[in-house]
């Protein structure tokens, strides 16, 4: 098990050092300078910038100097913050995002498998019906049209919640449900159609059998069994959550890092692009490596059999 | 069963722990946003990314510094006051020097008299290559400045001189008549440089590695939050004039947010945009504020042939209904422009009268609504050139706005100018920038802002040859006539003016560039707030501002 | 769905009626798996009336050119952002009035529309017809929507098959494949897309396919772990069968659920993905309309003009809801295990 993880923490690096090599040369396809002011520098004064930032220099000499900064931590200095250091920037950023994004998993997940499970257990009753709607309009409407939604009556006409600005925990749970809403969704659905497999299956019935009660049984046996494909959503899930939106975060006027992702793309700030995917790629490949492990834990076949194989 | 009650019950406790939270904290966050105080609370509609005075290059970073810095003069709405120096220069050797001198009570507000001193070095650290400014060519006319952004001469032999630790001596390579007025950019302020050397990379990547001598003091930025604020600096030469305790800035993306927090009394001035300007147009709180930007449209001569003919292009200038674009489309109150100079930004030195209004009595047919003209034109345009049909790619912003307006023009030509067949093609800012500067397109809606107030900012950029001339478009008369207004009549007022306004009219009768509409801002702002005032340069200036 | 728990006499049948059938030639005519599928999706109301529904959405979007009342791009400012009418006016919802700077007035006369003109579902910020409108769009974010599932199941259910199925280092190779196409940020790869093809469906569509399979193919990889241990599997294999007979009698059926599910979470991704492109400006490119952009501007000035936003968000959740009951439907039909 440690020789396995070990030889994946290995791999995570060698897929961090490919991503950042495509991404860095794709990068450098998206059109126009990195300078605020293009609209009014000359053809000669872009020159002369391009010159001082060193962006005229040969690809190859411009990559070698970022993978040598990426090995020391380095992540260069943002175009677009003068002389900001984009670990900097990130760091800054980073926390507004993961909590709206840790508080949204949380309500997501949570109510997404409990929901998913009830509507299992109550299969094809009107409580399954009444969840699977639910489930279904939670999916279907974008979280820009549920953030004005919430904004709108929660907030404006209610005032039950702060109507945005980021000032305490209070202001969190507006953008927190309204980006709650398709996980939540996602994860019910998939809990429900697990859940009704795993409660048709042989050693449940025969754990009914036995005379567990209802509740014990989706307890004890049926809910673990059902996560295998919920873990498998769930992480990418985070990942996506974490590192912020862009649409929420402009709704609610939050400064995470969801934005300025966007931003930095559309405003060629390359060190900044570079910094925000690398952390992104970073993320996913640890939450893919803690789900593979998860699938083991959850699932013993699969420790057994799997597992082995690779190693 | 058991099960669902269980969980039944969870949810009701959650649930209410819920409401409380959001309850107890939305009491407490509300009794806070009172504004009797001295407060104006604002927005922005994005972050701050510099206080480097020299690096500066946005409009919100430009009106933190000029919150927080004071350069020689300070513009009060549109009237040019001295602020370090004592009062407007005028120049001297045939309008190439200008000596300036400097009031002695000026500190910075870590309590540093500001001299003269601190003017030459914040100029040669902006001219100087490796500071890597944006903004270092509005120096070009200052002597030596090209070179030394070229890297060619060293920073110290710029044309700005300390006679003395109160006096300045500019020397100019040519005479620039708007001279004064530029040097309200904070490219042009003073710098501490006892302060920027000790701050070193960081200067201005924070609050506290920002120092100013104006009127405010910089207070809780940390390089990239999204909330900030100006206190009242006791150090100003000008304190007691200064009325306001603090500005509030807080950034707000989304106009519909920002339209919540105006209603909701927790914020005292928004910007509005689309269906929220045009909704809120009765408002009594409602406020325009005018701005020195031109929208307008090049056509390629390059890409197209037939958009050298004249008839064509004032044929696509009369079919667009500019009233109805303004009142219908964009919503926001923008002026219709009859010229590419906007209103507001030069005025006739005997008679005070507008720049753009002066010409539009001469030349407005040529932007009129006239549908019947525009076909007749484009079908003897057409026949001249000898085609049939004209198949383009409209070029344009992915914004709200930039979309709306190019999906209107493309429907207004196809059907004003039979034959003519429009194709959209909405990028990202400078994607479209670089397209425009390759000369990648057919036609394009563009934009253009007054760097300074002066109708030359404007009428330079289509000459032949410049670099921003995107369309081609060239006339001679035109070219000489701007030669002149930079040479021969550039030292007599009335002369200069002249000439401007002859070029303006030609460019205006060629249709050289299609002008659109010159932007005018939606705010809302509370009623409380007082005398605040808005530059030709499109800043706030907060020396005057109170609340009642 | 309450009445499906009534226990019809199907549900004692044996698993293989077809050799019944042969045997004892006494019942109805024989049945393919499936007509019996299909049997027993019509037993199901829900899902055939899902079914209709869907059915009659996609023929309107199909039709959309001969149904829609009008041209979806054709402007008329003066008839700008008029609200819902239909006829004179006399049913609530679709009066034309609406309110501006706080005052409520008949739109309709306020703009001088002729008298019997109006718009169903009103009009947008150019005048342009919105019940039009939302047809068209239908129709765009139904393709967006079905090109995406392709990916998915071209692309993503053999992906993850032959990752499980080969294993040790092929699993590796895969894998780590996957994690480096879905490290790269979409948005990325959509603008480029954007740059080289010019912004259209196309771009945008591939912008989508790039990375909208990782899931699904994360998914069956982890499923087909999981059934590769069952015994019947195990048996087939002993059995001598081949794997792509494996894969297509007994893995893929098996995991027609997994499968179902996901591809219900990968329209409205779909959708929103491009939904989430005309937020930022670079979706469906000018005039045309997907549903993606109608909410977009709809959630705009939803403060003012909430119709804007509320019809395209029923269509979505309508278009949605059909979906999803009608994949219910097919998931107890087809899958043999929970069928009951």
């Amino acid at each position: 098990m440690t020789k396995y993880i070990l030889k994946r923490i290995a791999w995570i690096f060698i897929t961090l050092w490919i991503v950042a090599t495509i991404t860095f040369f794709l990068m450098k396809l998206l059109p126009g300078t990195p300078y605020t002011n293009q609209a009014k520098l000359s053809a000669d004064q872009i020159r002369i910038m391009n010159d001082q930032y060193g962006l005229n220099k040969p690809l190859i000499t411009q990559y070698w100097v970022y993978i040598v900064g990426l090995l020391h931590g380095d992540l260069g200095t943002s175009f677009q913050f003068n002389n900001q250091p984009v670990t900097y920037l990130i760091s800054n950023r980073i926390g507004p995002s993961m909590q709206i994004g840790a508080q949204a998993m949380i309500i997501g997940t949570f109510l997404g498998i409990l929901l998913g499970a009830i509507a299992a257990v109550k299969q094809r009753t009107w409580v399954d019906s009444v969840a699977t709607f639910f489930a279904i309009v939670g999916r279907s409407i974008p979280n820009f049209v549920f953030a004005v939604i919430l904004q709108f009556f929660l907030a404006f006409k209610l005032k039950i919640f702060p109507i945005a600005l980021w000032d305490g925990f209070s202001s969190s749970i507006l953008p927190s449900i309204a980006l709650a809403m398709a996980p939540l969704a996602d994860t019910a659905r998939f809990m429900r159609t697990e859940m009704v497999d795993v409660l048709s299956s042989d050693y449940i019935e025969l754990a009914r059998s036995k005379g567990l009660s209802s509740w014990q049984t989706v307890a004890k046996h049926a809910l673990r069994n059902s996560l295998i494909p919920v873990v498998t959503i769930i992480g990418p899930m985070a990942v996506a959550l974490m590192t912020g939106s862009m649409v929420i975060e402009n709704i609610f006027s939050i400064p995470g890092i969801g934005e300025q992702f966007v931003k930095s793309i559309l405003t060629n700030d390359y060190p900044t692009i570079m910094g925000l995917t690398i952390l992104y790629s970073a993320a996913l490949l640890v939450i893919y490596l803690v789900v593979d492990i998860l699938y083991g834990i959850i699932d013993p076949r699969i420790r057994l059999s799997t597992t082995g194989g690779k190693e | 069963m058991k099960f669902s009650k269980v969980v039944g019950a969870g949810l009701v406790i959650a649930a209410s722990a819920f409401l409380l939270v959001a309850c107890g904290s939305g009491s407490s966050s509300s009794s806070s946003s009172s504004s009797d105080s001295q407060t104006f609370r604002r927005m922005e509609s994005d972050t701050l990314q510099t206080m480097d005075p020299s690096t500066n290059t946005d409009a919100i970073s430009g009106q933190a510094l000029i919150d927080t810095m004071d350069g020689f003069y300070r513009y009060n709405g549109k009237k040019l006051q001295p602020a370090i120096a004592t009062s407007i220069a005028k120049p001297t050797n045939d309008g190439k020097t200008y000596t300036i001198k400097l009031r002695k009570n000026a500190k910075w507000s870590n309590g540093d008299p500001v001299t003269a001193q601190d003017f030459v070095y914040g100029w040669q650290r902006t001219v100087n290559p490796k500071t890597a400014a944006q903004y270092a060519y509005l120096f070009d006319s200052v002597e030596n400045a090209k070179d030394i952004i070229a890297g060619k001469k060293a920073p110290d032999t710029l044309g700005i001189k300390a006679t003395d630790k109160n006096t300045i001596q500019i020397t100019l390579t040519e005479a620039v008549p708007y001279f004064n007025g530029l040097m309200t950019n904070p490219a042009f302020f003073p710098q501490n440089q006892k302060f920027v050397e000790k701050a070193g990379k960081n200067y201005g990547t924070q609050a506290k590695y920002a120092l100013g001598n104006g009127p405010f003091v910089l207070k809780g930025w940390t390089g990239t939050n999204n909330s900030w604020s100006e206190t009242k600096n006791k150090n100003y030469w000008n304190a007691k004039a200064v009325k306001l305790d603090k500005v509030a800035v807080q950034v707000i993306k989304d106009p519909s947010t920002a339209l919540n927090l105006f209603q909701s009394n927790k914020i005292d001035d928004v910007a509005l945009s689309g269906e929220s300007a045009q909704q809120m147009k009765n408002d009594p709180a409602f406020t325009p504020r005018k701005q020195s930007t031109t929208f307008y449209t090049q056509l390629n001569q390059k890409t197209i042939p037939a958009f050298k003919n004249t008839k064509i292009r004032q044929a696509i200038s009369m079919a667009v209904n500019r009233k109805e674009l303004i009142n219908k489309v964009l919503g926001n109150g923008s002026l219709i422009a009859n010229n590419v100079t906007p209103q507001g930004i030069m005025s006739n030195p005997s008679t005070g009268q507008d720049f753009a209004k002066a010409a539009a009595t001469k030349d407005s047919e040529y932007t009129a609504y006239n549908p019947k003209k525009a076909k007749q034109l484009f079908q003897e345009g057409l026949q001249e050139v000898g085609i049939k049909e004209l198949d383009v790619t409209l070029l344009g912003d992915d914004t709200d706005g930039g979309k709306k307006m190019n999906e209107y023009l493309q429907s207004t030509w196809q059907q004003n100018l039979p034959g003519m067949k429009v194709t959209l093609s909405n990028v990202p800012f400078k994607t479209r920038l670089t397209r425009s500067t390759n000369g990648q397109f057919d036609m394009v809606t563009s934009a253009w802002g007054a760097d300074y107030p002066d109708a030359i900012s404007f009428l330079d950029l289509f000459t032949t040859g410049n670099s921003y001339n995107n369309g081609s478009w060239s006339n001679s008369d035109y070219d000489a006539k701007i030669a002149a207004s930079k040479t021969t009549d550039v030292l007599d007022p009335q002369k200069r003016w002249n000439d401007l306004q002859d070029a303006q009219q030609i460019i205006t009768q060629e249709q050289g560039v299609v002008p659109l509409y010159q932007r005018v801002e939606a705010h809302l702002v509370n009623k409380k707030v007082k005398n605040l005032q808005y530059s030709p340069a499109n800043n706030y200036n907060f020396v005057t501002a109170y609340i009642k | 769905m309450a009445d499906n728990v009534k226990i019809t006499p199907d549900s004692f049948k044996p698993a293989n009626n077809q050799d019944n059938t042969q045997k004892e030639e006494i019942q109805a005519p024989s049945l393919t798996f499936f007509q019996d599928a299909v049997r027993r999706l019509k037993q199901n109301k829900v899902a055939v009336v899902a079914f209709w529904v869907l059915a009659v959405m996609i023929i309107i979007a199909l039709l959309a050119p001969v149904i829609a009342p009008h041209n979806p791009n054709t402007q008329n400012v003066n008839y700008a952002n008029l609200p819902p009418k239909i006829g004179s006016g006399n049913i609530p919802g679709f009066t034309g009035k609406g309110e501006v700077a706080g005052v409520v007035s008949d739109r309709y006369a306020a703009a001088g529309v002729s008298k019997g003109t109006y718009y169903i579902l009103g009009t947008d910020y150019l005048g342009r017809d919105l019940l039009s409108r939302i047809i068209y769009g239908t129709r765009l974010s139904i393709f967006v929507a079905f090109a995406a599932t392709m990916f998915d199941m071209i692309i993503g259910v053999p992906y993850g098959l032959i990752s499980a199925w080969r294993g040790k280092f092929t699993d590796i190779v895969m894998q780590r494949i996957i994690e480096i196409i879905s490290s790269v940020p979409n948005l990325i790869v959509a603008i480029l897309m954007l740059l080289i093809f010019k912004p259209g469906l196309t771009s945008i569509i591939i912008a989508i396919g790039f990375t909208g399979w990782i899931t699904m193919a994360r998914l069956i990889r982890a499923e087909t772990y999981q059934l590769e241990s069952e015994e019947y599997i195990l048996a087939a294999q002993t059995l001598g069968e081949s794997s792509l007979k494996i894969a297509f009698k007994h893995l893929i059926p098996n995991m027609s659920s997994v499968i179902i599910i996901n591809t219900m979470m990968t329209i409205p991704t779909a959708i929103f993905f491009e939904a989430f492109l005309s937020y930022i400006g670079i979706g469906i490119p000018a005039p045309n309309a997907s549903l993606g952009t109608l909410l977009s501007d709809g959630q705009k000035t939803f403060r003012f003009l909430p119709y804007q936003m509320w019809y395209p968000s029923a269509v979505i959740v309508l278009l949605m809801l059909a979906f999803n009951l009608l994949a219910d439907g097919l998931r107890d039909a087809f899958d043999p295990k929970s069928s009951r």
